[in-house]
Formats: C-alpha cells, structure tokens, sequence
C-alpha cells in the first residue's frame, strides 16, 4: 500500500475500496472472485501494517510494550495492552458485551489482589527472615564457641526465649515500616476492590431474578433504626411532659 | 566423629530435650482430646439475673457473695464491642468479679450481644448515650440508688467516659480500665512494641477504612480477632507451638489456656456506625482528646467529669499504649483523679494472678472512699 497515509488510514481506503468494488461488480462476472481475492490480500497486507505500526508506536523496548505482562494488568501504562483497559474500563455507554467486561475486570481485580498480596507475603517474609538471622547470630555468638559440651548447649526454654525476643524485636519494627504499610493498604484496597465488584454483579443477578439486593436490605435497617430514634425521642418528650 | 557430634561434626544438639517435647505433645493431645474440642471448657460462671433487657443487649445483676465486707456500690462493669464481658470472670481463681462482689460491691454487668447486620446502623450515640443510660436507669430502680459507678473497660471506658461527662448526675465514679482517651499519644511517645495499632489505622485513609467496614456493614470480629494475632505474631506463633506444648504437664494451667482461647473466640462483629467513629473519628481523627468528638448531636467535653475518676491502665499494653490512656489526667488537673499502673498487658489487668491482688482491692478502697 501507499506510505502516504497512517496504517488507519490505510486499512480505511481499503476497506472503502473493496466495499465500493464488491457493490459495484455484476454478479456474473467471473473477474469478482478474483477481485476479492486482490481485495482481501491488500486487507491483510494493511491489517499487517497496521499491527506493526502500533506495536512500534505503543513499545518503548523490550519493557512497557504490548508483550511484556507487566503492562497486561496496568490500565495507566502506555503499553498497547493499557489502551485495551481503558476502553474496557470506559465509562458504560452501552450494555454492549457488559457481562464479558465485567468477567475480565473481575479477574482483572483478582490478579492485582493476588499481586498484592504476593507483595505483603515477601515484605513479611523479609521480616522473619531477618528475625531468624538476627537469632542466629545472637545463638552463635553465646553458644557457638569452640568445643562444646552438651552441659554448655541451651535448654529448649532458652531456645524459644531467645527466638521469640528476636522475632518481636524484628517484626515490631518491620511492622511499623513504610514499606509493610504501603503493602498492607494495597492488600487492603485490592481485597476490597474484588468484593465490592462481586457484591456489584451479585446484586444485579438478584435484581434479575426479583430477591431483595442487600443495598434494599440494608436501607431497611437504615429506616427501622430511624424510626426506633424517633420512637425514643416520642418517650422522652413524653415523660417530659409528664 | 567424636563424642556430643553427630555425624555432620555438629553437636548432638538436645536429643533429651527433643524427647521430653515429643512426650509432652502426646500427653497435650490426650488433655485436648477429653476437653471434647472445648466443649467442657465453661467461662463467666459466677451466679446472676437478667433485670433489663432491649433487643439484643441485656443487663445483669451478680448474686451477692456472703462476706464482712461493707456494702459498696452499686457498680456497672461495661465492656466494649470489641471482644466480651466475659474476661472478667475468666474462672474461679481469676475472676475479678468474685474479688469485687467479695469486697461487697453490688455489681452489674452489661452484655452487648451479638449484633448483627440489622445493628448496622447503631453508632456511639446508642450505646454511650441511650443503652447506657438505659442500664444505669434499670440499676437505680434495682438497688434504690441516685447515683451509679461506671465501670469502663477499653472502648466500654470510652462510652463511660463520654456519659459522665454528658450525665455528671446519674454517675457516682468513673474506673476506666485500659482506655484510650488521647489516641495520637503515642505519636510523642512511641516504644516500638506499642502502639502498633494506632500506626496501622494511621496509615490507611478514611475512605478506606469506611470501606472496610461498609463490606460487611459490620466491622467483623474476625477481622478484628486476625488483627489483634497479627500485632504479635512471634507471640502469637508460640503460644500454639512451643507454649501450648509446655503446658502439657500443668492441667489447671491447660484449663485456664483454654478458657482463654474460648474467650478469645467469642468476637463479635462490631457495628458499622459506631466502627466508623472509633476507627476513623478517634484512632485517625483524635476527636475525643480535642473535644470534637459528637454524641447525641453534642460534641463530648471530658472537662466536663465531675465525679472521681480511677484510672487503670497496663504498663505492658501493646493494644492501648499506656499514654494513650493517661492523657485524662492532664484533662482532669486538679480534680478528684487517680491513676493505678498494673505491670502487666492489656488483657493481664484482668486475669492475670499479680493483677488479680491490685486491681480489685484498689476499686473497692477506692469506692469505698466516694462512696
């Protein structure tokens, strides 16, 4: 094809083009077949271009392009697959392929929980790690001499004494870390982003089949507590009164 | 390979030992296995009535317990939502229930219930205004008393606190137990084994801890349960390992263990509205402390407190930190106010035996004296 235009552009003049040539042909020629054959050859040299085009444009490298996984979950980034959550992530202007988004974004949802997770288990796991070094040591260092005896060795009470000073000592720190809590809110967020989501499609099934949604339930209880304030405020103007 | 080596030339490292951990873990299973998975374990069995019940929540009255003792009281001991009544009367030798009906105080006791999603919407203003003073209305009526000592233990002190300085003519005294009153104290006077909750619920946005609680509607008492395991979890792992394994020669120490653990057990879900004020108003906001705190549409002034205050705290509390707690003595400079320091954690004020030998001596002289 051309190099005049974009490969959007490209992939447009061929698609008019073929459109225009296939209304335009007298059904009994025997040219057609050809000539669709021509047209749907060009139409996969454009979709080619096109493809290549894009992968150049949205990859920066061998990381942040469409084929590094780390892009396939981040709808911020600028990889091809972040422009692919941006629109499944767009505002609901249709209910077109609403279940098949919500399917995706759920599993979406799931994988960042996942991750995050991952993250608070390593940051924790770091901690205990730590924990046992420090006990090491402190063991080596008392009991670790040369030559010793089994009159010399430290009791089981000792033991765990001793390991469980250490391990407080290292997770009471490792806790209050800027790291652990920055891994213990996304845990946080992420789990809720998952329920929330759930609660969301669960809710729309109920609607579906005519039970009560927990958002009706719950504005229930909202009216009965209301009202039980009222009735109370009612008695005590009353014995006011009295 | 010598002698005391293995054949890795490393120290025959505690073989005897090993062997008495073996054999003390068999013996531990046969002691959990006649428990019938606890089922025979029985907390808070000190004799008492219903007088007044709303809903879920009801009031109890102790049996008295023949002594020489002067009458004292009456007394109402409120715990929060966050765990159960219950720890006080963790068995007969650890029960500062028996101690205080002992000393001849007349002693009630208030059971929030297990709420549900249906008391959802129940906040501070239902519980620190309407329930209790409910209760305190049924205890005058009970025992022909004008006024009634409150006896506050952790967020209960909260809901105390808040009363008397709402209702200074209904309150005869006020002993709070464990009770944060400043909870950015520790901000200024940080140890790092305490505290640790204060700097969790910091670092986490409003939003977000609204979030966690609408999930449910509820603030869950798993959750809760999780968290509290979570602040020490050296601790936490030992105590089922290693602890629970040197208990296997000691019954009655196994017994109180699991009385413990069943006490533990019974969280309930904590109620969404007034989960909402405890986490984001007074752990993130510190309301309370700068008089911003509302309950029945009033902003809650702790300057307020007339009546005489004993202030009880745990110099080992890792869940509520010490100066956290007695941040009301600066509110309360001058007045009728008393502090008493137990060198224990937070659940040791209550069970304790050192505990067991200060606290409830120090509440009975000390009503003896207001009352």
């Amino acid at each position: 094809m051309s190099d005049r235009g974009t490969a959007d552009q490209d992939l447009f003049q061929i698609w008019l083009a073929s459109s225009r040539a296939f209304f335009a042909a007298d059904p009994s020629n025997s040219l057609i077949a050809e000539s669709l054959k021509e047209k749907c050859a060009a139409l996969f040299a454009a979709w080619n271009r096109f493809a290549q085009t894009y992968a150049e444009a949205s990859s920066t490298g061998a990381q942040g392009g469409p084929f590094d996984p780390v892009g396939w979950l981040d709808a911020a980034g600028s990889s091809g697959f972040g422009d692919l959550w941006r629109w499944f992530g767009a505002a609901d202007g249709t209910d077109l392929w609403r279940e098949e988004r919500d399917a995706l974004t759920a599993s979406r949802q799931w994988i960042a929980y996942a991750t995050a997770l991952e993250r608070y288990r390593t940051v924790i796991g770091a901690a205990w790690l730590k924990a046992f070094k420090r006990f090491t040591e402190e063991m080596a260092q008392d009991y670790g001499q040369p030559g010793p005896t089994s009159d010399g060795l430290p009791g089981w009470e000792v033991i765990q004494t001793r390991w469980q000073r250490a391990a407080s000592a290292e997770l009471a720190m490792a806790q209050r870390s800027d790291e652990f809590l920055a891994a213990q809110r996304d845990l946080i967020r992420t789990r809720l982003d998952c329920s929330a989501f759930l609660r969301g499609r669960i809710g729309r099934i109920a609607e579906m089949l005519g039970l009560p949604t927990r958002a009706e339930v719950d504005d229930l209880h909202q009216t009965i507590h209301g009202l039980k304030r009222d009735l109370r405020a009612l008695h005590t103007r009353l014995d006011d009164g009295k | 390979m010598s002698a005391g080596q293995d054949r890795f030339g490393m120290p025959e490292f505690g073989a005897t030992d090993l062997r008495a951990i073996a054999e003390r873990a068999i013996k531990l299973g046969q002691r959990l296995a006649a428990t019938k998975g606890g089922s025979t374990i029985e907390i808070a069995t000190t004799p008492k009535d219903e007088i007044w019940r709303d809903g879920k929540i009801r009031l109890y009255r102790y049996r008295p317990i023949a002594s020489d003792a002067l009458p004292l009281g009456p007394m109402l001991i409120m715990h929060g939502l966050i765990g159960r009544q219950s720890m006080t009367d963790l068995e007969p030798g650890r029960s500062l229930v028996a101690r205080l009906l002992g000393a001849g105080i007349d002693l009630y006791v208030i059971d929030w219930g297990n709420p549900g999603r249906a008391d959802q919407f129940n906040d501070f203003t239902d519980y620190a205004e309407f329930h209790l003073g409910d209760a305190i209305a049924a205890i005058r009526t009970t025992s022909g008393a004008r006024k009634v000592a409150l006896f506050g233990i952790c967020q209960g002190g909260v809901f105390a606190a808040c009363h008397a300085a709402r209702h200074p003519d209904t309150v005869l005294g006020l002993v709070l137990t464990v009770t944060p009153i400043d909870f950015h104290a520790d901000i200024l006077d940080p140890t790092p084994d305490q505290g640790l909750l204060n700097v969790w619920v910091r670092s986490l946005p409003a939003q977000l801890l609204a979030d966690l609680i609408d999930e449910c509607g509820n603030l869950s008492g798993q959750l809760t349960g999780a968290l509290f395991q979570q602040l020490t979890p050296a601790r936490t792992l030992a105590k089922y390992t290693s602890g629970l394994v040197d208990l296997a020669d000691d019954a009655e120490a196994l017994e109180t263990f699991l009385r413990m653990e069943k006490w533990l057990a019974d969280r309930p879900d904590h109620p969404g509205a007034a989960a909402k004020e405890w986490l984001i108003g007074l752990y993130l906001e510190n309301r309370l402390v700068r008089g911003e705190f509302h309950v029945a549409g009033e902003a809650v002034d702790l300057a307020a407190i007339e009546c005489p205050v004993l202030n009880i705290f745990g110099a080992e509390d890792h869940i509520i930190p010490p100066p956290c707690s007695r941040a009301l003595g600066g509110i309360l400079a001058g007045r009728d106010y008393q502090e008493l320091e137990i060198p224990t954690g937070h659940v040791g004020v209550f069970v304790s035996r050192r505990a067991q030998q200060m606290v409830a001596p120090a509440i009975s002289a000390w009503l003896g004296r207001i009352g």
